[in-house]
């Protein structure tokens, strides 16, 4: 693979003498001070059913909504050992959401299958 | 003296192991006559002493206790306050680990070397906190090693498992699945994978009974179960007391409340109970899946399904297993004294181990997506997870616009191609010389010891410049070195039982 660096402005700079040993601040602040122009997590809102929070679509197979949530819970699995605390919370949320997804469409009784 | 010696430093239960003289590794019991210790330190108010295990369980005021610290290993800022002093995760691990040396070593004599186990998620910062913490207590950590790898080892030298292995292993705090490839001619152990959750384990269950309890109480007196810290801890002992009797019969009742309101009738089913935790269930029948997709092996490829952890002893887990996958567990009983065993003969067989790297590292950069031609930022993993140690991977990037003057590289720990998902742990920055075109060829680096401790190194490959990294972290929770050898020098004097 090749790929190409991203030229980032920052707000605050890494001092360019911190050689061979980079001190990472504390957890709230570890990314603070490499503040990145990423895109927000997406808003997860309160009233949003686990199908919306897993982006299920009318008419999807069982395979696909088998890897969708497979996919998913690989990601939010991973997040819910972050260093962020706010992404953390979100995992939990996620999670739950993907196994309530999961019990209704893919359980041996459930409705669908 | 053995020389041989492995402690499993758990959630719950702490445990030290040897291994005798004709090979076989044995618990070593505390000078309450325990097997295993419970890791849970008191800090009593009247004298200056630090109990551990049971006596502290049980000794009663919340605020002067700590339980469950191994949760907080990984988290740079937690600090307990006692007596307005503060106290670190590696702190409260080393005063456990102190009381497991002093009380053995009264039955093994004098040591300081041992492995010491972690679970295999565990990531860097918690296994450098783990060290320390062993450190303070005068040990001289030979090497850490996985848990769930620990158990292994035990289950192949006592029951002669061999094959494609899978170790599942859900404890007091987490669930590791490992597939381990034993073989047996030459007595060696490849790890294939690990994976794990990070929040899913006895604890977890215990709240849910703590709801189903609470739920009860509120209809009955109209009132709160708990509304301290205290009370909380009572119902949530009584609700583990009551999981564990559900894993024999198939009902269990008992009282819980306090004298302000009342006690209360409580009644638990294993069905209710079951049904109340299916929801993390699953969560773990998620995490199997997952692993094995991540090798690409079918239920059908595995030889043995092995159990390790307190929680595999509640029969729905074993049934899970078996329905979903069509598993046979097999289980060695003593499934909370196995990764100490195993760690004692890990202590010996090091060298027929070989491990895989539990998180992937990597940068961020630009990727062209080849499908529509566009950029986007990714994470681009450099080491993915997995990959067999010790390693050392490089990648080749490139710069983005002219005249570019300093390169700034991010070290991001996971998988996700989504940085939004993954961690910044770190940045490495280049000086180069100015008026140089977009394109100059940047390499990155990612090495892995058999510790699991990473280290990055990035090399302009114009102007040779480069700069190599190991991460350390930082906060109210992480100690300095010399941190570390004051602390170690004042728990030699503290009182430890
Ligand atoms: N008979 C039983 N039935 C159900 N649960 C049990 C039983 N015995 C022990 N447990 C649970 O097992 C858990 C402790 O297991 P174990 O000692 O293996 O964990 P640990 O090593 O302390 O944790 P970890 O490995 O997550 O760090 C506790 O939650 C305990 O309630
Ligand atoms: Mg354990």
């Amino acid at each position: 693979m090749f790929a190409r660096l991203f030229k980032l402005l920052f707000k605050r700079k890494v001092s360019s003498n911190a050689d061979v040993v980079l001190q990472v601040e504390a957890k709230a602040e570890i990314n603070a001070p490499f503040e990145i122009p990423m895109e927000p997590l997406p808003s997860l809102p309160e009233s949003a059913t686990a199908e919306e929070l897993c982006e299920l679509m009318d008419g999807m197979t069982h395979e696909e909504v088998r890897a969708q949530l497979s996919k998913l819970y690989r990601r939010h699995n991973r997040a819910a050992s972050s260093l962020n605390p706010e992404l953390r919370k979100q995992a939990e949320r996620m999670l739950d959401a993907i196994v309530e997804a999961r019990h209704r469409y893919l359980d041996f009784n459930s409705e669908r299958s | 003296m053995s020389n041989h010696i492995g402690i499993d430093l758990g959630t719950s239960t702490s445990g030290l192991a040897y291994l005798r003289p004709d090979g076989n590794p044995e618990i070593v019991p505390n000078a309450d006559g325990e097997r295993l210790t419970p890791s849970v330190v008191y800090f009593d108010g009247n004298e200056e002493i630090k109990l551990v295990g049971s006596a502290a369980r049980d000794g009663g005021d919340p605020d002067r206790t700590v339980f469950g610290v191994k949760r907080r290993m990984d988290d740079p800022d937690f600090v307990v306050t006692i007596d307005g002093e503060k106290w670190t995760p590696t702190e409260i691990s080393a005063i456990i680990l102190a009381k497991l040396k002093r009380d053995c070593s009264a039955i093994l004599g004098d040591f300081e070397d041992v492995v010491i186990t972690v679970p295999a998620n565990f990531n860097e910062l918690a296994r450098k906190a783990t060290i320390n913490a062993a450190k303070i207590a005068g040990l001289n950590v030979l090497r850490i090693v996985n848990e769930p790898t620990a158990a292994a080892l035990y289950y192949a030298h006592s029951k002669k498992i061999y094959g494609k292995v899978l170790v599942y292993d859900l404890g007091g705090g987490t669930l590791d699945v490992t597939l381990v490839d034993v073989d047996s001619s030459s007595d060696s152990y490849r790890i294939l994978l690990s994976e794990g959750a990070r929040h899913l384990g006895g604890n977890h269950f215990d709240e849910e009974i703590l709801d189903l309890y609470a739920e009860q109480y509120r209809t009955q007196k109209g009132g709160e179960l708990y509304t301290n810290e205290m009370e909380r801890r009572r119902a949530l002992q009584s609700g583990e007391d009551a999981k564990k009797m559900l894993s024999k019969l198939q009902q269990v009742s008992g009282t819980v409340g306090n004298k302000d309101r009342g006690l209360a009738r409580v009644e638990l089913t294993r069905d209710l109970f079951e049904g109340a935790i299916k929801r993390l269930l699953t969560r773990t029948v998620m995490l199997v899946e997952q692993a094995l997709e991540a090798v690409d092996l079918t239920p059908g490829d595995i030889d043995h399904v092995v159990l390790v952890g307190g929680s595999t002893r509640m029969p729905v887990v074993r049934r899970t297993l078996e329905d979903t996958f069509g598993f046979t567990a097999v289980s060695c009983g003593n499934v909370d004294e196995c990764v100490a065993l195993g760690a004692a003969l890990f202590a010996k067989k090091a060298a027929k181990v070989a491990e895989v790297c539990n998180h992937g590292y990597g940068t961020l950069a630009l990727v062209d997506d080849p499908e529509t031609g566009k950029e986007s930022l990714q994470n681009s993993v450099v080491i993915p997870k997995n990959t067999p140690l010790p390693c050392s991977i490089s990648e080749t990037y490139a710069t983005s616009e002219d005249n570019e003057t300093s390169i700034e590289v991010d070290i991001t720990q996971g998988e996700d191609d989504d940085p939004r998902y993954v961690d910044i742990i770190g940045r490495i920055t280049l000086q180069v010389p100015e008026g140089r075109p977009a394109g100059c060829k940047v390499k990155v680096s990612y090495s892995y010891d058999e510790n699991q401790r990473v280290h990055a190194r990035v090399k302009d490959e114009e102007s040779g410049i480069s700069k190599e990294i190991q991460i350390e972290y930082k906060g109210e929770g992480v100690l300095s070195e010399e941190e570390v050898e004051r602390q170690a020098a004042y728990l030699k004097k503290l009182r430890i039982e």
